[in-house]
């Protein structure tokens, strides 16, 4: 484990992530309440942890935190991204 | 077509361009022994270890840029030509004009008679189906993935969107965003041939990994600056038996990101015109 990047490919596409959540994120017309955004940041984090991080990666940034223990950062960054990208729009739909 | 109609001209001709398939199939065989190049395949496998680690992604994205450029463009060509043939949607084809459209219940769907799962679950479902798709995407260069299954990933979230909530869908794509994916992504993948092309004269040249410069007859050479642009944001740090190497994706990952924009503008505009249809004047899912 390091706490610094070895290298700004591990981190580059976690903030590429994001933005194209962001993309994508404003084609979302829901309302969603506290209880769901929630639930959907929970369950992003569990597939981080199950998707885990690529094997070339070893730093903190890049979502690796012990040997067998890492996190998918990609896929809590778009998802944050499109919760982002979501509000932006303005609401309606599917209550 | 029968025997019996080929006889006449239909026939000669047919034996004839069978007699000259023969014998180029039979000659090229002849002089197979001892003249097969092996190409240059064994020693791409060698050096595309420093683009990325997976080399799958090297070889469809860097070694075979151009023909995935072009099965790009084939795949949002017939997106495209499938929406100008079934574009008035399926519902319309056989109804004459001055009729309404038929309406199909099952597509509007009360959400507040939805089953519980369906009801709480379906719309996160949509949500992280999507952020998996990026997942994908992003992560071509050192795994499993690339642009054309983010495509089907996102395209898939959509339609399970308007399967379950109906014409409303919380997933509402628009036409002219659709439109707009699509042009954008297949714009990119091309763009990204120009830097390449102005510093070396080989269109879509991996300017970041610049995996070519060390041979001699190489025409032209990259930039540093150019380099670092499209190279370091992408450096990763293998560590290898060897010792560690430093391998950059260089402009695969913008490509694979055009490329997955491209896919989820054509596919989902044929199910956009499967479910809306298609016309000028309207906007289809704001409607």
């Amino acid at each position: 484990m390091t706490i610094f990047p070895l290298a700004l490919g591990e981190v580059t596409l976690t903030i590429v992530a994001f933005f194209l959540g962001i993309l994508l994120g404003t084609q979302l017309q829901a309302r969603l309440s506290r209880r769901t955004t929630l639930l959907i940041l929970i369950m992003s984090v569990v597939a981080a942890f199950l998707f885990e991080a690529p094997v070339h990666y070893s730093s903190v940034l890049g979502g690796v935190f012990a040997e067998h223990i890492s996190f998918s950062f990609k896929f809590i960054s778009a998802t944050i991204g499109l919760l982002v990208g979501k509000s932006l729009r303005k609401e309606g739909g599917i209550q | 077509m029968e025997i019996k109609e080929l006889r006449g001209i239909k026939g000669i001709v047919a034996a004839v361009a069978l007699l000259i398939i023969f014998f180029g199939v039979f000659s090229s065989f002849l002089q197979l022994e001892g003249n097969v190049a092996r190409g240059i395949s064994e020693e791409y496998n060698k050096l595309a270890y420093r683009i990325a680690p997976n080399n799958l992604a090297s070889w469809v994205y860097d070694y075979r840029g151009i023909d995935t450029l072009l099965e790009t463009g084939v795949i949002y060509v017939g997106a495209v030509v499938s929406v100008l043939v079934l574009g008035r949607g399926l519902v319309r084809l056989n109804v004459p004009e001055e009729e309404d459209i038929v309406k199909v219940s099952g597509m509007d769907l009360k959400t507040e008679t939805m089953p519980v799962l369906l009801k709480y679950f379906a719309l996160p479902v949509v949500i992280l189906l999507i952020a998996y798709g990026l997942l994908v995407v992003l992560e071509a260069p050192t795994s499993g993935g690339g642009g054309f299954q983010c495509g089907v990933i996102v395209s898939s979230a959509y339609l399970l969107s308007v399967i379950i909530y109906g014409k409303k869908s919380p997933l509402n794509m628009r036409k002219k965003a659709l439109v707009a994916f699509g042009t954008f992504g297949w714009g990119l993948y091309v763009l990204m041939g120009l830097p390449g092309y102005l510093v070396t004269g080989y269109w879509q040249y991996n300017v970041g990994a610049d995996l070519w410069s060390w041979v001699s007859t190489f025409p032209g050479a990259v930039p540093d600056a150019l380099k670092a642009v499209f190279g370091e944001p992408f450096m990763l740090a293998l560590q290898l038996k060897e010792g560690i190497s430093y391998a950059t994706s260089g402009i695969l990952p913008i490509i694979n990101i055009g490329e997955s924009f491209n896919v989820i503008g054509a596919i989902c505009l044929i199910f956009f015109a499967f479910i809306y249809g298609w016309s000028d004047s309207e906007e289809g899912a704001s409607e």
